[in-house]
């Protein structure tokens, strides 16, 4: 409440210092000069069918209401939507507006624009609540979360006993985080420094606040018990999750200078620099709450963080240069940017760790050429590079000889990437084909664990090379038909990483239609393959050594049609489809031991597969009943369902874990009403009714009613 | 360049083309420079004979409402509807169950993307654009997590996903793509061999023990 005012204010400030300056400038209001509208609202929402307000609703998640008397299942509230327009004359204007939906939801700008410059102020607030559905998935709350056979009774296993016990310091539920987003842009207009040069300022930022759900697996050796016998149960207090507090404010200047020099050539610069600030308490594993006989070992560190956020400090610049000589354009640009970490952790700062920083710059040239009307070349050469320069090594913390305290580093990461492509125009055919090929090269420079990680068992490869060829087809607007066809086919001679695809397939189609009648239809099909077969895994335990393959692959289709129509004078319909399907294909190897520790082997435990479709059907329309009446309706149905795994891995998942079934329909019913010239009355209600077979404990509805009274000025 | 068009150009009822002369007046910014960045190939042009000049309007649709009322925001195509009238697939995504609060007003399309500039001309890598608003999992960390560092979809479809915090696949196959298991911390007995069961709570969500997954200031295994 207090955010919703605090940005009330701050846009009826912005929109009175706008006004003052309209009145400095000799300009004076009058009630024929403003133009917009005032809409008063009121709303009523009711939740039916799900979890008390105890629990976060999965439809709160991104639609948190509140009533004015606190009750987050059912209340009313007050709202107030206007966009008011002041124009004294056709040189300048002033603009407010502001929208909302309660306390959680509502934005506004207010935007002053001459002749000559303009200033703009704009805010946005939001709550999200996905962090209280994560509640749900706790490992404590979830069927199989835990397992008790991991310590049976008597046990005196240390490794991996953890996971029979989750330790949560608390039962909070209603995680959410809210996000208060502001800005000032000021632009001087061409008019003041000269045809075709602008300049802007702008000042942006955000403050997030709010609790979010922390869990973390403390050491072998972390957590210790007085006495230890009769078993070595302190295991089990390892495994954690607590409330850790978000307060993040977030503070950005940009400039930017764009111009024609003499119109030689057109240039843009812009730059920004941006800090950010984590003004939440750090967590350390200090703060841990054991209860005896449990306790926190003394030798450890307990200065370690949890859940640590640098603040940082980002800036910026860009430069691009383009010029047209003929038929030829040809662009340059350069980009740096360097981030730096503001705050260390006491043990970084004990360490010596003392530099946080990332580097990176990119340089590109484009050119396109059009050789004659229905033939152009284009060609493009772009350099990119990522520099780690963080302090390394560190003893006692970021280090390649000790245990357990590298993995692999990648310190620079360079990439290359180029083409050239030849567009057709065949003359007549309303056409345009385009064939082209690109490629890019990635060279990572990478520091492997000296005698643990090497490059035989890790994620990591020095070096992507990749090229893919790819054809367009485009037809414009032929009888009222659109056509756009592309396909692409990639392949690597080498990856990096198991995510990069060795061989990736593509295709892209769309079709439309307008009818002289103006029906729209619409459709398109998607599908991307893509698949590595380059993985390897290497066992370090015997005197010769296995390679393991580390094939994956996954395939990503959608497709959906829509068409829009009038079936009478008075009415609009539209009906359209979309199907997604996530069809996925991994190995999952398990080993010995972890990468570091000296004798590692592998072994194949399964083929793991997941498919997983989603549904998407919407219908809609409007009927102008009368002159003044207009109803309005709309219902979307979203179904997902699908296995998130197969084979071993879902034999040992619960249904929650491994199964998506669930649904949403809302229902959206309007009507607007003509009162007078300048005044309507508007009715809106909604029904939201979410059904998840596979996790019901998340099912439940919503009504929502509207009621809106709007004052034309 | 390359010209591309849409599949439903987008409509205004009662609105006609008035060409993009009139949008150079109040959005000069825009168009001074639009002429060689990407979408400056949708440019309906390639048909003057049978429709009128579009320009601006091949996207933002039929503008005499809106250059009529003085510039009214509400009487032209802007905002994800703009977007949508090509990118279907990509509005589809964000009605699946996890995907950024665009359909709720948190966010728009042109929060992460251009759509007056193009990739050549911001040179940025999605991980910066994500970071724009995500600052809190940039770091710098010291135990970075190498796709993480190179490229945020490696794990995560920013636009939408039926899976929880928009993983393009679920955990554990997400995490299994490139890691294997260690038996001694993962298996049921934690013996150094393979071959042990390996039980749901281990399996169904990696992130509840490797919490800081995006990047870690003390520890290698990202759990802290």
């Amino acid at each position: 409440m207090k955010t919703t005012i605090v940005a009330t204010l701050a846009l009826a400030g912005a929109a009175t210092c706008i006004l003052s300056a309209a009145h400095a400038a000799g300009t004076k209001p009058s009630a024929d000069l403003i133009t917009g509208e005032i809409t008063p609202k009121a709303f009523l929402f009711d939740y039916f069918d799900g979890v008390g307000s105890d629990r976060t609703s999965y439809l709160e998640r991104y639609r948190a209401q509140r009533g004015w008397a606190g009750d987050t299942r059912s209340g009313v509230y007050l709202d107030l939507d206007l966009d008011v327009k002041y124009q004294p004359d056709d040189k300048q204007s002033l603009t407010v507006a502001r929208w909302g939906e309660g306390q959680y939801r509502h934005g506004g700008r207010a935007q002053w624009d001459t002749e000559r410059f303009r200033f703009a102020a704009n805010y946005n607030f939001f709550r999200r609540s996905t962090g209280g559905l994560d509640q749900f998935f706790s490992p404590n709350v979830v069927p199989g979360g835990t397992d008790p056979t991991y310590f049976p009774a008597g046990s005196t296993n240390t490794a991996s006993g953890y996971a029979a016990q989750f330790n949560t310091d608390t039962d909070r539920t209603l995680y959410h985080v809210n996000r208060f987003d502001y800005g000032l842009g000021f632009t001087l207009k061409s008019g003041v420094l000269g045809e075709g040069t602008t300049v802007a300022v702008n000042f942006d930022g955000y403050l997030r606040y709010g609790k979010r759900r922390l869990t973390y697996a403390l050491g072998g050796s972390d957590v210790q018990k007085a006495p230890v016998a009769p078993a070595n149960d302190f295991v089990l207090q390892r495994w954690r999750g607590t409330t850790q507090n978000v307060d993040e404010n977030m503070n950005r200047l940009s400039w930017s200078l764009t111009t024609s020099p003499r119109k030689a050539f057109n240039l843009t610069y812009t730059g920004s620099v941006e800090g950010f600030d984590n003004r939440a308490r750090d967590f350390t594993h200090r703060d841990v709450p054991l209860a005896a006989p449990y306790f926190y070992n003394p030798t450890a560190d307990q200065t370690r963080p949890l859940g640590f956020s640098p603040d940082s400090t980002l800036s910026s610049h860009l430069l691009r240069v383009t010029k047209s000589v003929g038929a030829t354009q040809i662009a340059a640009s350069y980009n740096r940017t360097e981030l730096q970490q503001d705050t260390f952790t006491l043990p970084q700062t004990r360490l010596g760790y003392n530099v946080g920083e990332i580097r990176t710059q990119n340089a590109q040239l484009e050119i396109d050429s059009a050789v004659t009307p229905m033939v152009a070349l284009q060609g493009h050469f772009k350099f990119g590079q990522r520099d780690n320069d963080s302090s390394f090594p560190v003893a006692g913390l970021l280090h390649p000889i000790e245990a357990e305290r590298l993995g692999t580093r990648l310190n620079r990461l360079e990439a290359v990437n180029y083409g050239m492509a030849v567009v057709l125009r065949p003359r007549g055919l309303g056409s345009t084909v385009t064939i082209g090929w690109k490629a890019e090269d990635k060279s990572r420079d990478l520091t492997y664990h000296a005698s643990g990680i090497t490059q035989g068992v890790s994620n990591f490869r020095g070096d992507t090379d990749t090229d893919e060829i790819y054809a367009r087809w485009s037809a414009l607007n032929i009888r009222g038909v659109t056509l756009r066809l592309t396909s692409s086919y990639a392949w690597a001679d080498r990856t990096g990483l198991v995510a990069e695809p060795s061989g990736a397939a593509g295709l892209k189609a769309a079709l439309g239609y307008t009818a002289p009648n103006g029906t729209v239809f619409s459709s398109y099909y998607s599908i991307k393959d893509r698949e590595n077969d380059q993985g390897r895994l290497t066992d370090k335990a015997v005197a010769a050594p296995i390679t393991y393959s580390r094939d994956l692959s996954s395939t990503v289709q959608s497709a959906g049609a829509a068409v829009t129509f009038q079936p009478a004078k008075e009415a609009n319909l539209y009906v359209g489809l979309d199907w997604t399907r996530l069809d996925a294909s991994v190995l999952f190897y398990e080993s010995s031991r972890r990468r570091f520790e000296a004798t590692t082997s592998f072994a194949l435990r399964d083929t793991l597969g997941s498919v997983v479709d989603n549904y998407l059907l919407a219908v809609g329309g409007d009927y102008a009943a009368s002159k003044d009446v207009k109803l309005t309706w709309a219902y979307n149905l979203s179904k997902s369902d699908g296995d998130l795994a197969s084979g071993y891995v879902a034999r040992q998942l619960h249904p929650i874990d491994d199964t998506l079934d669930n649904v949403l329909h809302t229902l959206e019913l309007g009507a607007r009403y003509q009162l007078s010239m300048r005044r309507q009355i508007r009715f809106g209600y909604r029904y939201d009714n979410y059904e998840d077979s596979a996790y019901p404990l998340l099912s439940g509805g919503i009504h929502s009613l509207m009621v809106a009274l709007s004052i034309r000025l | 360049m390359t010209a591309g068009n849409m599949t439903s150009p987008p409509q205004i009822p009662g609105a006609t083309y008035v060409g993009s002369a009139g949008c150079v007046e109040c959005h000069e910014e825009v168009t001074t420079h639009f002429h060689d960045r990407t979408h400056a190939n949708l440019i309906a042009t390639a048909n003057k004979a049978r429709t009128p000049e579009q320009g601006c309007e091949s996207c933002h649709g039929p503008a005499s409402l809106h250059v009529k009322s003085g510039g009214e925001p509400g009487r032209i195509v802007k905002g994800a509807a703009t977007c949508a009238s090509c990118h279907q697939d990509v509005q589809a995504r964000f009605s699946m169950a996890s995907h950024h609060p665009l359909k709720e007003g948190a966010v728009s399309c042109t929060s992460c993307h251009d759509a007056h500039g193009s990739k050549q001309a911001t040179l940025t890598s999605t991980n910066i654009s994500c970071t724009s608003c995500h600052q809190a999992v940039r770091g710098p960390h010291a135990f970075e997590h190498g796709p993480v560092a190179e490229n945020c979809t490696n794990c995560h479809n920013p636009h939408g996903s039926p899976m929880r915090k928009l993983l393009s696949m679920s955990q554990p196959m997400l995490c299994l793509q490139c890691h294997s298991l260690p038996n001694n911390r993962h298996g049921q007995t934690g013996a150094n061999a393979t071959g042990t069961p390996i039980t749901a709570a281990v399996l169904r969500d990696c992130t509840s023990c490797h919490n800081q997954i995006h990047g870690s200031s003390q520890d290698q295994h990202l759990r802290y």
